[in-house]
């Protein structure tokens, strides 16, 4: 099974059972630059109840998403 | 403090991506590289607790590791940083600049870079990077080559702070995709035949043994996060700091254990 990407709200991080997924934990997901988005992946062969319905991204797809301006501003810090 | 930098050009070739395990160091348990951990340049890092240890002043301090990308993104490798401001800490960087990549050094609180790099690096290839400042001066020595292939100066007071591997702290953006192996920092500045030593024709050796340097720096070795082949074996979310400092670090966010490793 490969890892797949949901894409959700920041506000439904809180309906998020953080053991059903690979990110640590609501403090150590990463948002979009507007702060408007977030995503958890998992690994398992069943979708997580909490993310039915939601569109599931391949990695390959998920780094094309990350990589626009919506997710990762401009310029590196370094 | 302005910064410089040197471009040397030099084709780099000499990493090997493969999977495979090497053995050195005397006495006790051999010595085995047979894992790295892998970073999915989403979301993934390793971070510690803040260390005094990393508080180099402006004393001697090195920073090694074998990374190997996945990608060819702007992307950040490790990071001390821990808020926004202008901390003296370390950061390293894979830039890319015209389809090609290449490394910078970074330091925010003190004017910005430091070192670029400016040697064109590819994907999947597994390069030593080591970091060397002395107060003054901090070069970069690439795939054990004894003479450092970039230097800047870097009068940096350099302070206590976290580590963090695979991103930049702010948004949890520009991440690193790709194998983070034997990450190590040591309290001293290594010279170019350390680098030769520490990059053993490509094959990582044990930065606890003596032999395993042209000097022993054994005493100075102040991190060392073997990135699965410490304490961890392989599994868990702990990362253990296998010099005597025990600041032992933390998978976030699902990195995994891969058994591609320099050799």
């Amino acid at each position: 099974m490969s890892r797949k990407y949901v894409i959700i709200n920041s506000d439904e991080v809180d309906s998020v059972d953080f053991s059903k997924v690979d990110e640590t934990s609501a403090d150590t997901v990463r948002f979009s630059v507007d702060g408007t988005k977030t995503f958890v992946k998992f690994d398992t062969d069943t979708t997580p109840s909490f993310l039915d319905g939601k569109t599931q991204y391949s990695h390959s797809e998920i780094l094309t998403i990350l990589a626009t301006d919506e997710w990762t501003p401009d310029e590196p810090p370094g | 403090m302005g910064s410089s930098t040197i471009s040397l050009g030099l084709g780099l070739g000499g990493g090997k991506a493969a999977t495979s395990s090497g053995t050195s160091g005397g006495g006790g348990t051999p010595f085995e590289n047979l894992k790295s951990v892998s970073f999915d340049g989403t979301d993934d890092s390793m971070s510690t607790a803040s260390s005094s240890a990393f508080a180099f002043g402006t004393s001697g301090f090195s920073i090694g590791l074998w990374f190997n990308s996945n990608g060819t993104s702007n992307t950040n490798i490790f990071d001390f940083r821990s808020s926004g401001g202008s901390l003296n800490v370390p950061s390293l960087w894979l830039r890319t600049n015209g389809g090609s990549s290449h490394i910078r050094y970074y330091v925010q609180g003190n004017g910005g870079y430091k070192v670029n790099c400016y040697d064109n690096l590819n994907t999947g290839t597994w390069y030593h990077v080591l970091i060397a400042g002395n107060g003054t001066t901090t070069s970069i020595y690439l795939n054990g080559n004894s003479t450092a292939v970039a230097s800047g100066s870097d009068n940096t007071n350099y302070e206590a702070a976290p580590l963090t591997i695979g991103k930049y702290f702010g948004n949890n953006s520009y991440t690193w995709n790709g194998l983070i192996d034997e990450f190590a920092v040591w309290d001293a500045c290594l010279d170019g035949n350390d680098a030769s030593a520490i990059y053993n024709s490509g094959t990582p050796n044990d930065l606890t043994d003596a032999g395993s340097y042209n000097t022993d720096r054994t005493s100075n070795l102040v991190g060392y996060w073997r990135m699965g082949d410490g304490t961890e074996a392989g599994s868990g979310t702990t990362i253990y700091d296998m010099s005597s400092n025990s600041n032992n670090g933390t998978l976030v966010n699902g990195p995994t254990y891969s058994t591609t490793v320099p050799s």
